[in-house]
């Protein structure tokens, strides 16, 4: 029997796993292992290797659905696509473009999430953001501010030359599985390991030097490592004084952040903080890794800064084995930045606010009166929502429903929508509150781009088509633009991509024939041009070539504890699961290893609340309760305890304080309490 | 070693199993510390993925933990032990 491989790209995580499913009969029947990919050298985590379980799933959607009362009545894509249309022009037409958002999707390809915002600036509408808000928003602002650039500045494969690895707010063991195994390859060749986090995971395993620090501490802690550092002179003078400017506001800035005092704030031994600053500044090749843990604060930006500040002052930038690595968290959320699903940005990071991006766009897509500024996030459209001055929304492949913060308030606002349209593969809870629901193709039933976390951009092929009269993403906006009376007549995600290539810089030499299996990093200007695996060589992006460094003061969290709420509560990830679970959730051999919420909470914190292991507890903040089984662990600190956010009920309890340059919501730090339950 | 049959026999380096001998008496279950051999009715023994370039094991593992390198544990376990003792036990 004939079998086809096709070549792919994992639909979880943003490590940018490649694949092949092979296909017999028109059915994916396995997956072949890649060993020649630069990312994972063919290996795939339990998430990759379960991939293909979600592709046939009895849950899938196979037709698009309409509201009915309480139930759902099956309609033809001609009725639905009249729904959609007729719904969007009515909150167009009474209410003004303002009054609808668009919330675009990092799992969608790279030509997808383009044509979504596309469509929402043609009709007038400036309010396009993604699930990119709520994991790396501050990375975007951050880092474009110091470095000029919002990326991993190293390829993940280069994190086997470094000699220094610092990660802080990562549990990449679990939730970039195959970056430890280039982590591992440097530690064999001699590196040394540095891991701040408030919970001892399976990444804080690889660490010589473990910082155990209080959530939120982060910037204390940064700014320490800095003080440390300009104490003992261990700056790189030479780079400073060459690449840099700013550095005289960080040595006044960081004068008070003694080891003891870092120490007093951040619970972690002062002793520990100075070996971990003279490990990083004297070692010959550092690289600093950082994810959730750091962005998800209400001064995730602040936090984004100081490890920049860090890099800079050290030097540790623009060489192999350096670095400072933002680990993003889904397939395409990079790509989804990149092709401008931010409130505040166009494709290619043109800030909305800029008239010359308007001008940019409007001659390339040949309209005019292209809207200026930037629009609203997913957080604020969810609140517009809720006090009725969003009136209509477009969802693809979100599911703030479950994923935003406080999600009861988020469900309620979404709710009191005059018309909600959600374009998803499975009906999540986002799609249950929908007026019309559009059933749409998974990445092995679509070709497309897709940008991994290393700037990678991949192409994935289709394998399989999709069930029932599911459609491909971009296939169901090119429809509902047209009946929108838009030409949105594009055959193929190729001839996306060619636009593309015209109106992004980074991605001018990106074109189909070009991505074979191992793909591009962006920048790639020119047809011509190899692409940048290393960012910052030689200088940066910004004015007169240097970096900027951007002292920042530690300020405490949003939300304090007290007597009523004793307990810090603190959110991530699990190796088996992936973000709102939708997928990972429907998914047997995945489901069967973590089949339910749990509340990891120290061995001591729970002795006290005489709670064993396995109990029923009740946790609750001053938003919402939930019930989850206690696991006893003395690697979480006293008084924290976590919960993975991948179960629905999770985020009933998270808090809706955001940043205020990035709007990111503070995940990592909500006040709780705990109760056993009878 | 205490296959009294043979079906579990040396090839080389490798252990092999011949299917066709065993009596599934259980005994190298009994004797294999690390639960390489088990038995329903007959024994079961992994092949290292004969006839592939790579054990599927090792090929998906992420963190290269499982590898074909059998130094490459010991030396990181040393590594570890070194460490252990040059920040005076404290882990």
């Amino acid at each position: 029997m004939a079998r086809a491989l096709v070549p792919t790209v994992c639909p979880y995580c943003a490590a940018g796993c490649g694949f092949f499913i092979a296909v017999q009969k028109g059915r994916a029947s396995g997956i072949e292992y890649m060993p020649d990919h630069p990312a994972s050298e063919g290996a795939l985590c339990s998430k990759g290797n379960a991939a293909l379980e979600i592709l046939d799933h009895p849950d899938r959607l196979r037709t698009p659905l309409r509201r009915k009362g309480d139930d759902w009545e099956r309609i033809s894509w001609d009725e639905a696509l009249d729904l959609v249309a007729k719904g969007l022009d009515r909150a167009l037409n009474s209410y003004g473009p303002d009054s609808i958002g668009f919330l675009s999707s990092s799992k969608c390809s790279n030509e997808e999430n383009y044509l979504f915002g596309k469509l929402a600036r043609y009709i007038g509408c400036r309010n396009v953001d993604s699930c990119a808000r709520l994991c790396h928003a501050p990375s975007v602002v951050g880092l474009n501010r110091t470095l000029g650039a919002a990326g991993m500045t190293n390829p993940i494969s280069d994190i086997a030359n470094s000699k220094c690895i610092f990660i802080i707010g990562s549990n990449l063991a679990e939730n970039h599985p195959v970056l430890s195994r280039w982590v591992h390859r440097a530690r064999d060749a001699g590196a040394t390991v540095i891991v701040a986090d408030p919970r001892r995971t399976h990444t804080t395993w690889m660490a010589d030097t473990f910082l155990p620090l209080k959530p939120g501490t982060d910037v204390a802690l940064l700014n320490g490592l800095a003080h440390v550092i300009i104490k003992e002179g261990l700056v790189n003078r030479s780079y400073i004084e060459e690449h840099t400017r700013g550095f005289v506001d960080l040595v006044a800035a960081t004068v008070e952040y003694t080891p003891e005092r870092v120490a007093d704030v951040t619970g972690v031994p002062a002793g520990d903080i100075v070996q971990a600053a003279r490990s990083y500044a004297t070692s010959p090749a550092s690289v600093i890794l950082y994810s959730m843990g750091i962005t998800q604060h209400t001064i995730g930006t602040d936090n984004v800064q100081a490890i920049a500040n860090l890099a800079l002052i050290c030097g540790q930038l623009g060489r192999e084995g350096t670095g400072v690595m933002p680990l993003r968290g889904q397939n395409n959320v990079q790509g989804a930045c990149d092709m401008g699903a931010l409130a505040e940005f166009y494709p290619g990071y043109k800030k909305a606010d800029n008239p010359e991006t308007l001008k940019l766009f409007e001659a390339g897509w040949g309209i005019e009166g292209l809207p200026l500024g930037r629009g609203f996030t997913a957080t604020e459209m969810i609140e517009r929502a809720g006090v009725g001055k969003l009136r209509a929304m477009y969802i693809m492949g979100e599911d703030p429903a479950s994923s935003e913060p406080c999600s009861q308030n988020a469900q309620k606002a979404l709710e009191a929508l005059d018309f909600l349209v959600v374009q998803d593969i499975f009906m999540t809870a986002t799609a249950k509150l929908a007026d019309v629901v559009l059933p749409a193709a998974v990445w092995a039933e679509k070709e497309g781009s897709y940008t991994s976390t290393e700037r990678r951009v991949q192409w994935s092929s289709k394998a399989i088509e999709p069930p029932g009269s599911a459609l491909s993403d971009l296939d169901i906006i090119c429809r509902v633009a047209g009946r929108m009376g838009l030409d949105f007549s594009y055959p193929d995600a190729e001839s996306v991509l060619a636009e593309i290539n015209r109106l992004v810089p980074q991605y001018g030499g990106i074109t189909r024939e070009r991505l074979d299996l191992h793909g591009l990093v962006w920048p790639c200007p020119d047809s011509n041009h190899p692409g940048t695996p290393i960012l910052h060589v030689g200088g940066f992006k910004l004015d007169g070539g240097r970096a900027a460094i951007v002292p920042v003061q530690y300020r405490p969290p949003a939300e304090p504890i007290s007597s009523g709420y004793p307990f810090i509560l603190t959110t991530g990830r699990v190796a088996v699961h992936h973000n709102a679970g939708s997928m990972t959730r429907r998914s047997p051999s995945l489901q069967k290893r973590e089949p339910d919420l749990f509340l990891e909470i120290n061995l001591k914190d729970a002795q006290e609340l005489d709670v064993a292991d396995g109990d029923e507890v009740t946790v609750a903040s001053s938003r919402g309760e939930t019930v989850a089984v206690a696991r006893l662990t003395d690697g979480m600190k006293r008084g924290v305890v976590f919960m993975p956010f991948h179960f629905p009920r999770t985020n009933l309890l998270t808090s809706e304080f955001t940043d205020d340059e990035a709007w990111i919501p503070e995940f990592k730090v909500s006040a709780c309490k705990i109760t056993k339950r009878d | 070693m205490v296959c009294s049959t043979g079906a579990l026999h040396k090839e080389g380096d490798k252990t092999a199993f011949d299917v066709d001998k065993c009596t599934g008496c259980g005994l190298c279950q009994l004797a294999c510390p690390f639960g390489v051999v088990w038995t329903d009715k007959i024994a079961h023994k992994c092949d290292l993925c004969s006839g592939q370039e790579m054990p599927t094991c090792v090929m998906t593992c992420p963190a290269n933990a499982l590898s074909l390198d059998f130094d490459l544990a010991s030396r990181r376990a040393r590594n570890r032990a070194a460490m252990l003792i040059a920040r005076g036990g404290r882990a």
